[in-house]
């Protein structure tokens, strides 16, 4: 492929990726390996050698990998935590690879559960078994490491890979949890228990969030970014600034997009027949919206003042435990040798719905424990208790923060960013059901680390915000939804998003799993279009109802 | 994944403010000087190290000088207010004060829900780049880096 810039705005493309991170990557890896010519515009950098790129620190880390962006603020519910890492492989850098399925009544909340006073929940227009064969996919790409665990079902496949060991942390939560009749289970990592794919088993290091030099940990760039590449049909440009989704001829086309590249600040514009939009929820109902046009006026696909609403996060709290014994708690990978899953759906006689899953924690950012669990202490105080960092049991709750339509994600005409766009601003304030999640995952963590013999505990309150979801959350209905099925934007036959955007509600798990199923879904949809594409008939409603036929 | 202020607050990044921020220092020495005495009271020296005894105040330093106008204006503002205080309940400016006085203000301002934002931006920057720093997180016994000596192996689980 001739990658020069004349040659990229002189051609079309069949799809243009923005974005390379968990989602983006999926869908240049199946969509180049399916003979398509791919351009994927990616804001950050491609650090191509993660042995000598990365540092076991992580401070030293923070500027390569997490995203610098800025963002105005509303209600109680965002404290911009980081965890949206850029560069080629985005989060996928910095991510602690749990990597779990969602549960079949996840797709189903709605139904399961009504909808809890100030939420806008739906049941999402797919089921887990339509998704089964996807999760299976993306476990193989992954890696994933694990046994079968006491919540997956009989028939669930194996792991690709057999569960790593247990450390001194997890052997000593797990009895306690047993003790209070709480099942455990090491937890599906996508970290290498043995050599997979030519890369390095894990060395149990602890510094997971620095980016794992060893490749041990899945990591987008080096599992799928690079085997695009090698297919000759990948046009990888890091350093692009998107700024706008363009849309010349039709309402229901957009024509290609238009990026700046952050060096020399020079402005570039593409054409490609299909554009799939992977960046992450905050980002990427900002850059639908500041795509407005003369046939969408309140922002590309908003017709219905849907893009960037329905916006939810998991609400996160870690407990730490200090006891008398030596753990080596800043070794290991580091989140996920233990967990335990009992509950993560509520029972009838519970004022909550929804639930919280536990897991547990390990590493050498040992910082973290003293900005959370630790953050009413300083001075001695806070030396005092960091000194027994080793010996602490750390604990993490992921609580089921729930989607409302006014906790969303808008931009502010009125502030703009140092390329002239309008910045992203944040609504979201917590629900009571999301406190009451937060407060029963609370009293767990302190009953099972009471059961460890914990000397001293302390927990994280209020609740930080973590894994952003929704904005563009899938339906059948315009009128309560951004994207389709198959995560197109509603009234744009040709652009699509990839990610946890388009979740509609998000489990209390992990969500790199399921938004990597999804992109595996959409992208073998996609490729089976293109077959009438190549017939030369447009992506229209009328050729996907062709395709339904067909199927 | 974690709960980081930072100092993202109120940032919003516009050419303008680049431009100030590269034209002029960032803070006075009169401000650094109480930033300084709030992370050496917040990370006091003894047995182990403390603040006084690493480079965390210039990479503490460096992150704020980074930061955009309006986010500095934010820190300039919230530091005048730390020295209102302690020149109100102790005649004098934070840096100026004896240790005891130091310490009672820094824990109002812990305490303060007003103070709140700029104190957990100050206070988690502070510990995150303190326990980055060698000297400090082997004082606490954790081993660093290990890749290339092959990492660590873990023995087998007797449950």
């Amino acid at each position: 492929m001739d990658n020069t810039q004349e040659s990229r705005e002189a051609c079309t493309y069949d799809a243009i990726i923005i974005g390379a991170g968990a989602a983006g990557a999926v869908f240049a890896h199946e969509l180049t390996r399916a003979g398509w010519q791919v351009l994927l515009l990616e804001m950050g950098k491609h650090h191509t050698q993660h042995s000598k790129d990365f540092i076991e620190n992580e401070m030293a880390m923070w500027p390569m990998v997490w995203s610098n962006a800025h963002y105005d603020v509303e209600g109680n519910g965002f404290h911009r935590t980081p965890n949206l890492g850029y560069g080629v492989g985005g989060g996928t850098l910095v991510w602690t690879a749990v990597a779990l399925r969602f549960f079949a009544r996840d797709f189903r909340f709605r139904s399961r559960y009504g909808s809890p006073a100030g939420s806008s929940v739906e049941d999402w227009p797919l089921t887990l078994k339509s998704l089964e064969p996807y999760y299976a996919r993306a476990e193989r790409q992954m890696g994933v490491s694990g046994a079968k665990t006491p919540w997956d079902s009989k028939s669930r496949p194996d792991y690709p890979n057999p569960p790593l060991p247990q450390y001194k942390t997890s052997l000593r939560l797990r009895q306690a949890m047993n003790t209070l009749g709480i099942r455990s289970a090491p937890a599906p990592v996508a970290i290498n228990s043995r050599p997979y794919q030519e890369r390095s088993e894990c060395l149990h290091c602890g510094y997971c969030r620095s980016g794992c030099r060893v490749d041990a940990k899945y990591q987008a760039d080096k599992v799928l970014v690079a085997a695009a590449l090698e297919t000759g049909k990948l046009d990888l440009v890091t350093r692009a600034v998107v700024t706008s989704i363009d849309m010349a001829h039709s309402r229901h086309f957009v024509d290609g997009v238009t990026y700046v590249d952050a060096d020399t600040l020079c402005k570039h514009r593409v054409r490609g027949r299909t554009v799939i939009v992977c960046n992450n929820p905050l980002e990427m109902p900002r850059l639908l919206l500041n795509s407005a046009n003369e046939f969408h006026p309140n922002g590309l696909g908003n017709h219905f003042d849907q893009v960037g609403r329905n916006f939810f996060c998991h609400l996160g709290s870690i407990g730490m435990g200090i006891t008398d014994e030596q753990l080596d708690t800043a070794i290991g990978h580091n989140m996920g040798n233990v967990m335990s899953l009992d509950f993560c759906k509520s029972g009838p006689d519970q004022d909550e719905k929804g639930g919280f899953m536990l897991v547990g924690l390990n590493g050498a950012g040992a910082g973290v424990a003293a900005v959370d669990p630790l953050r009413r202490f300083h001075g001695t105080e806070l030396k005092q208790r960091m000194q027994r960092y080793n010996q602490s049991l750390l604990l993490l709750a992921f609580g089921e923060g729930l989607p409302a339509a006014g906790n969303r994600v808008t931009i502010d005409p009125s502030r703009r960013d140092e390329f002239g766009l309008p910045v992203a601003k944040v609504s979201y304030s917590l629900l009571e059901n999301d406190m009451k999640v937060f407060d029963a995952s609370v009293r767990k963590m302190r009953s099972i680390l009471e059961a460890a013999d914990a000397r001293e505990i302390h927990i994280t309150a209020p609740p930080f915000d973590a894994h952003p979801m929704g904005t563009m959350r899938m339906g059948k209905d315009p009128r309560k939804s951004a994207t389709d099925r198959y995560c197109r934007v509603h009234g744009v036959s040709n652009l699509f998003v990839g990610g946890a955007a388009a979740f509609v509600t998000g489990s209390s798990v992990n969500p790199t799993l399921t938004l990597h199923a999804l992109a595996l879904r959409t992208a073998e949809r996609l490729i089976r279009t293109r077959a009438h594409l190549d017939k030369g008939r447009a992506m229209s409603h009328e050729a996907e109802r062709a395709v339904e036929d067909d199927a | 994944m974690f709960d980081v202020y930072l100092f993202d607050n109120i940032r919003i990044r516009t050419k303008d403010a680049l431009s100030i921020r590269t034209a002029q220092g960032a803070f006075s020495p009169e401000e650094h000087a109480t930033i300084q005495t709030m992370v050496y009271c917040m990370l006091p020296s003894d047995e182990k190290p403390g603040a006084a005894d690493t480079q965390v105040m210039g990479m503490l330093m460096g992150i704020m000088e980074d930061q955009a106008a309006e986010q500095i204006l934010f820190f300039k503002s919230e530091l005048a207010h730390v020295n209102a205080m302690a020149r109100s309940m102790f005649g004098n400016d934070l840096a100026m004060l004896p240790q005891a006085s130091v310490e009672t203000i820094v824990t109002q301002v812990s305490t303060s829900p007003e103070r709140a934002l700029f104190w957990y931006a100050l206070r988690n920057t502070s510990v995150l780049c303190f326990y980055s720093i060698p000297e400090v997180y082997t004082s606490i016994g954790l081993p660093g880096p290990s890749i290339d000596d092959g990492g660590f192996e873990i023995p087998e689980a007797k449950e």
